[in-house]
């Protein structure tokens, strides 16, 4: 097998092909999993019988299949985790509106940015920072972010496991945006090297998320449920208070009924996060503190009105 | 006029009214669960018409758009001093500062700073363009009989546009929340009423001077306005009373303004005390502000329980806002 050669990216003439060239680069890959695993799921079935974990399964006995063998109510034996496809959303909406649309740099210009690791180039890179970012319910990101589920989950089908069944994606990627971050150089949606990528496979970017817990459940709606993912998302404890808690199991009801988002996980904000940011404010720009009549950054408010507010959130549990 | 720093152009005033289609909207905030029932979007008008010194959104209080800084964001580029026309603006080990004397709000710094680290607060933006953002969340206002709330500053003051905004969402059928200082000529808001679903009614002080010193207008046409709005039995009332230490938090200032509410008959559903916080100290600096209130301690959560009790005492529905 040959590595494909795309387009030189300076040639595109759209984020969109930038979009097909990822695509096919990651096809390739796929097939390599495929391969090396196909190989060894045929070998197991081959020389590894599990009669123990086979009689767990409900017609292998009548069938006389051995679980190996088993191939009836799965999708697929081929599973590839898939994580960051929220970066390369905000990445070539970025990529759509600066260097496509306004031409207010060039493919080349931000290649060389990002082989720098930014270094050099922080104007640009708050530019690529600001520009829009899946979460916040706005069309221009979240079109981007469908489009990338859509074209990967295409991609990952034209590939089939032993059985001919197509590939699937899994996109319960728990800790692993953590881990992998680190093998991942600079991302155009304003990401340095070896900072985490977007945690959860469809959770917004850490911070990019600026208009509250209704835009960004609206945001992850838009994309369409092809395969599993892990939705994080962070409450100030004041909104698990009271009578606050109706208004909590209403908005569950929300995500239950008009979502599509399989697995969702709440975090409430720690007195702990509240301490982190007050220490090292730049890593967390955009904590909300919402009040009456009031908003702002956790991060811009003074030493003492920090400490106010970390109390009532350790008081609150 | 000039108070607390906050300078007015020649004429501002007048433009009191904008126009009824264009309106000046600092923030529109979705999420919020602190101005009136269920999940509501909060729009956040500019201007207001008082002057308080302990106000937690001083960059609501000018009614034109001005600039907003945040020095963290701050990249060190440079390009804010070269563009100043007023020259107010120098770099200090790299960091910008800002002489706010100098500057007159011509808004350029914020256009060429790369980071955000200068913002305009303040957008003019169309009534569809507000409303379009508003219905974004319907489905939630429907679940949990939420709403949009229009605060500020005072809606009263671009009160044409709060009309336009109300009339419209009216027709969308959207619960509609005015959160407001009550200070403008009853036709003004007797018109306004007629769209509304629910004011957020402030009461700062139940002496006029005291009221006028500290605010910058007397409290008589709050308070006669107030007996209006009651009589119009499709409109609910909350009071909302923010408890300023020193200036209306002693117990003859909770009786008497006891006394009044009792008079003021079913509509009003409750008192809402909003305790006094320094959230917004930093926005003071971020807008060139002067905070009166950097010294003042805030109430201690038993004392501000101790006036609530009073409050009930005259059975009278209260709670503690947040
Ligand atoms: S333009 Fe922005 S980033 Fe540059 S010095 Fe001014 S405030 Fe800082
Ligand atoms: S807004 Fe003020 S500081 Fe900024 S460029 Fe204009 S005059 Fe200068």
């Amino acid at each position: 097998m040959e590595r494909p050669v795309t387009k030189d990216p300076r040639e595109m003439k759209s984020a969109d092909e930038l979009l097909d060239a990822t695509c096919e680069q990651t096809d390739f890959y796929i097939k390599i999993a495929a391969l090396s695993h196909n190989i060894g799921h045929q070998t197991v079935m081959d020389y590894n019988a599990d009669p123990l974990n086979s009689l767990m399964l409900d017609d292998t006995l009548e069938n006389g299949n051995d679980i190996y063998k088993y191939n009836k109510e799965f999708d697929s034996y081929l599973n590839v985790i898939s994580l960051g496809h929220v970066n390369i959303a905000d990445s070539l909406a970025a990529i759509q509106k600066l260097v496509f649309d306004e031409k207010k740099y060039t493919m080349d210009e931000l290649l060389r940015a990002l082989k720098s690791n930014w270094d050099g180039y922080e104007e640009m890179r708050q530019d690529f920072v600001n520009a829009p970012k899946h979460g916040n319910d706005d069309d221009y990101a979240d079109e981007w972010a469908v489009k990338v589920k859509k074209k990967f989950w295409e991609t990952a089908q034209k590939t089939k496991d032993a059985w001919g069944n197509p590939c699937t994606f899994d996109g319960s990627s728990v800790i692993a945006y953590q881990a992998m971050a680190f093998g991942i150089g600079a991302t155009p949606d304003g990401r340095m090297m070896s900072d985490y990528i977007a945690d959860g496979s469809c959770s917004p970017s850490a911070g990019a998320d600026k208009k509250g817990p209704t835009a960004v459940l609206n945001s992850v709606g838009k994309v369409p449920f092809l395969y599993t993912g892990l939705f994080n998302q962070r409450f100030m404890p004041s909104f698990l208070e009271g009578e606050n808690k109706k208004l909590f199991s209403e908005y569950l009801r929300e995500w239950f009924e008009k979502m599509t988002i399989p697995h969702i996980q709440f975090n409430v904000v720690s007195s702990e996060t509240l301490r982190e940011a007050q220490k090292d404010p730049e890593s967390h720009p955009d904590l909300q503190v919402r009040i009456a009549g009031y908003s702002a950054h956790f991060v811009d408010l003074p030493k003492e009105t920090q400490d106010s507010i970390i109390c009532r959130t350790e008081h609150s549990f | 006029m000039q108070r607390n720093g906050i300078k007015m152009k020649e004429g501002e005033k007048d433009l009191l009214s904008l126009n009824d289609d264009r309106g000046v909207v600092f923030n529109i905030q979705r999420f919020s669960i602190h101005d009136g029932p269920g999940i509501r979007s909060t729009v956040f008008l500019k201007g207001c018409a008082l002057n308080c010194p302990w106000c937690q959104n001083p960059e609501s209080i000018r009614l034109l758009p001005e600039i907003i800084t945040r020095d963290i964001k701050c990249i060190k580029s440079g390009k804010c001093a070269d563009i100043c026309p007023q020259g107010a603006i120098s770099l200090a080990e790299g960091l910008r500062v800002i002489d706010w004397e100098k500057c007159d709000y011509c808004l350029k710094c914020a256009e060429v700073c790369p980071s955000k680290s200068i913002e305009v607060a303040g957008e003019h933006k169309s009534v569809d363009e507000v409303i379009e953002e508003v219905e974004k969340d319907s489905s939630y206002y429907r679940r949990t009989g939420g709403g949009m709330t229009i605060s500020g500053g005072d809606p009263l003051v671009q009160w044409r546009f709060t009309l336009a905004l109300l009339q419209k969402a009216r027709q969308k059928g959207i619960h509609t929340a005015l959160d407001t200082t009550g200070y403008a000529r009853w036709e003004v808001l007797d018109d306004i009423l007629n769209y509304t679903n629910l004011v957020l009614y402030d009461i700062k002080h139940m002496d006029s001077a005291k009221h006028k010193e500290a605010t910058g207008v007397p409290n008589e046409p709050i308070l006669d306005n107030l007996l209006k709005t009651v009589k119009k039995p499709e409109v609910k009332v909350w009071i909302r009373y923010p408890i300023i230490p020193g200036f209306n938090d002693q117990e003859e200032e909770l009786e008497k303004l006891c006394e009044f509410v009792i008079t003021l008959g079913p509509t009003v559903e409750k008192i809402s005390l909003l305790p006094f916080h320094k959230f917004g100290e930093l926005k003071y600096t971020a807008t060139g502000k002067v905070y009166a209130y950097r010294d003042c301690t805030p109430l201690s959560d038993e004392r501000v329980e101790e006036l609530k009790g009073l409050i009930s005492s005259h059975g009278l529905h209260t709670e503690i806002g947040k």
